[in-house]
């Protein structure tokens, strides 16, 4: 790590702040002294170019403080450092100094304190603020984190209680378009097999000029049950709820968080295996999603072929952890296996998926029906893609180099051989396309960024199973004591996972129990990307684009954003 | 005359199949599925889904349903995209708070008889997330014409078509 960094943003820290605690090197911790503070100090960060990674709200009332606190946590772009800004919101205060100007990412995060907590930004809001958790199905003014009633409280209240449907404002307004535009409601049950969400389009013509969309439909209250029905050992089993098809991620965070919080450093076998099983998930969401993508363009024979493929791994991963999502495998302090892990049998399969998924990919990329529908499709400009703080891969495939894998590194990951296979995975992955190649943002880059990884993803599981020495045991478990660790101690665990970078955070109650934990998805950030890629019309290279209606299945599977891990 | 002929011709074409069937095992499965249903129906099934909250795993499965491997459509089973077509509602994940309307709605639009079929142990009565504020019970209406639940977190495919194979409509 670079000291000057390091320096600088001490720097920046202590001017409008007190340092509290430094637990390892990796982390600056500062105390904010006043709004103003908080903004210079973000101000700053941001001329670095640091990323906001989280938002914490935490109704720490009961606690010495007497007060709610947002912890604002921040990375470097290229060094391993977190930067974290602690901010009071005295008791009676409602409002509190917004940062969505500097950061327009801190935006879904101020909507969801504004709903959970009743803390509002104090801004113009260009639109009115959205319930994205609550919708009218819950009273005015019922905020489910604030701790002064308890979940019982809270369900006996709701009881009596009716649930209506939400409806978008625009439409309840029935507020006028310009002429020849219309609004289309689309949700929140749609067509297909997914997750409710509801769009609504405002289309002239053809085409898109604005998108909105209004999630919460799958709001299950998983961080009021992380305080009220799971201590901190077992907490993991909810993080596998969190969002199913990253199951294994979200655990390997929550479980990261935990061993943090305990100060526990696990052996290198247990890192080995995550990083394993980690790279085995991102693989099989990756092909899941090329294979929607291809049927979307209803090219049904490659994705059949690429459908094929992804049962593959799923039965692969059944057949090492019993769980065809990698579930129950995971424990803070370890991991659990059904059976000893197998390397050969595994690189071997890996190898034959990989080898056939990029002789279906090669053959899609230079097909001339396929490049039509997706080329310049859904652009989502680098520099748009840089404002917004999108993450994981979709800012990856507009070009901004944000991997946790490079950036914050565990175990394995930490060696240069793997750390140049992640970063030479354009150079090493044997496709039909011009090197040096440039990422543009548009449906075409996502799908081949998604091949790349799984390309890169490849490689790595084959490089790690080398690594593994046969060992007989199923059992990876280190113990985690918790009674020498102080109370209400704060960790953050934080994984690349399929989708992009996935943070918890968590802090330890009087007891082992947890009095707050904060699950973040990538999917949270990205939405606004969507909304982007999606909306109005751009000057991409000297053309004008716009976005058709019909297009927008495509763009959407090529972002393919979870709605379960943004509601939780 | 020629009626009978043909008639006969698809007896014995019938035979012929089946005897040859016995022989070949269907490509791509593991699964010991025979030409006949065992439950006896001879009709298809329509499904909606609804994910009234489920973490997208079960999405996951039901769409690998219809994948190459385990090719739902074979047996009569498909989607459709509105419950307006849907003989049977297969629902998914707790009941969330915002999504009870929802799934009254979708309910509502089916023509009748209904049959809904629930999927998942988040479901179950006995799933941990009962206890959260924001979840709520599966509503009477629509319990009341439950005819199966698929256990499972979340349940494989084969354990999908098991049921649905199964159902007496």
């Amino acid at each position: 790590m670079s000291s000057a960094a390091f320096q600088l943003l001490l720097d920046i820290g202590s001017r409008h702040g007190v340092p509290i605690y430094r637990p390892g090197s990796t982390q600056l911790h500062f105390l904010i002294r006043d709004a103003d503070g908080l903004r210079q100090a973000c101000a700053g960060l941001r001329e670095m170019g640091c990323y906001l990674v989280t938002l914490v709200a935490n109704d720490e009332r009961e606690l010495e403080d007497h007060c709610f606190k947002l912890y604002y946590h921040f990375s470097h772009p290229e060094e391993n450092i977190f930067i974290t800004l602690e901010f009071l919101i005295h008791e009676g205060q409602e409002t509190y100094a917004t940062v969505a100007d500097l950061y327009p990412a801190a935006e879904p995060f101020e909507y969801e304190i504004a709903d959970l907590f009743g803390l509002f930004p104090e801004r113009q809001t260009p639109r009115p603020l959205l319930h994205t958790h609550l919708h009218s199905s819950y009273p005015e003014g019922l905020h489910p984190l604030r701790r002064s009633w308890s979940q019982e409280t809270y369900v006996q209240f709701l009881k009596s209680s009716p649930s209506v449907l939400s409806m978008p404002l625009q439409l309840q307004a029935g507020a006028a378009t310009p002429d020849g535009e219309l609004f289309l409601p689309v949700g929140p049950i749609h067509a297909g097999v997914i997750e409710p969400g509801n769009f609504l389009f405002r289309i002239g013509g053809e085409s898109i000029e604005e998108l909105d969309i209004s999630l919460g439909y799958t709001h299950k209250g998983i961080e009021r049950m992380y305080q009220s029905s799971f201590n901190l050992l077992d907490g993991y089993q909810l993080a596998e709820k969190v969002s199913g098809d990253s199951s294994f991620a979200h655990t390997l965070a929550y479980c990261k968080a935990c061993e943090n919080l305990a100060r526990v450093n696990l052996g290198d076998e247990i890192k080995l295996l995550r990083a394993i099983l980690l790279e085995l998930e991102r693989i099989a969401n990756h092909i899941n999603d090329c294979a929607a993508l291809v049927h979307d363009l209803a090219l049904d024979i490659p994705a059949a072929d690429v459908g094929f493929l992804r049962e593959q791994v799923m039965r692969l991963c059944a057949q090492i952890t019993h769980s065809r999502f990698l579930r129950n495998v995971n424990c803070p302090g370890g991991m659990r296996l059904p059976q000893p892990f197998d390397p050969l049998a595994t690189r071997s399969r890996i190898q034959k998926i990989v080898q056939e998924f990029m002789r279906v990919a090669n053959m899609l990329i230079q097909r001339s029906d396929f490049r039509e529908r997706t080329l310049n499709t859904g652009v989502l400009l680098p520099e748009r893609a840089l404002r917004l703080g999108v993450t994981g891969l979709v800012a990856r495939a507009s070009g901004v180099e944000r991997d946790f894998r490079l950036q914050h590194p565990f175990g394995p990951y930490k060696d240069a051989y793997v750390q140049n296979l992640i970063r030479d995975a354009i150079q090493n992955v044997d496709l039909y396309i011009p090197k040096p190649f440039t990422m543009s943002g548009d449906v075409y880059s996502r799908f081949l960024q998604r091949v790349i990884e799984v390309d890169a993803a490849g490689r790595l599981i084959q490089h790690f199973c080398q690594q593994w020495r046969e060992t007989p045991r199923t059992e990876f478990v280190e113990p985690i004591l918790l009674d020498h660790v102080p109370n209400y101690e704060t960790g953050i665990g934080y994984v690349e996972g399929w989708r992009g970078d996935i943070i918890y955070w968590l802090m330890k109650d009087k007891f082992d129990g947890i009095f707050r934990c904060k699950v973040r998805d990538p999917s949270l950030l990205n939405w606004a990307g969507l909304r982007e890629a999606v909306a109005g019309k751009k000057e991409i290279g000297g053309s004008r684009q716009e976005t058709a209606l019909v297009d927008f299945p495509l763009i959407n599977k090529s972002f393919n954003l979870s709605y379960s891990g943004v509601d939780l | 005359m020629i009626s009978r002929f043909l008639l006969r011709a698809g007896l014995v074409g019938e035979i012929f199949l089946r005897i040859l069937r016995l022989f070949l095992k269907p490509a791509y499965t593991d699964l010991a599925l025979r030409d006949e249903n065992p439950a006896g129906w001879r009709r298809s099934i329509f499904i909606r889904i609804v994910d009234c909250g489920s973490s997208n795993a079960a999405e996951t499965e039901i769409a690998a349903l219809f994948n190459p491997l385990y090719d739902a459509e074979r047996f009569g089973l498909s989607l459709v995209a509105s419950p307006r077509h849907a003989d049977l509602l297969l629902i998914s994940g707790p009941v969330t708070r915002n999504m009870q309307a929802a799934l009254l709605d979708a309910f509502h639009a089916m023509p009748e008889p209904r049959r809904v079929v629930t999927l998942g142990d988040d479901l179950a009565n006995n799933s941990t997330f009962h206890q959260s504020y924001a979840v709520v019970t599966l509503p009477d209406e629509i319990s009341a014409v439950r005819i199966a639940h698929i256990p499972g977190n979340p349940p494989s495919p084969e354990e999908i078509l098991e049921v649905l194979l199964t159902l007496e409509l």
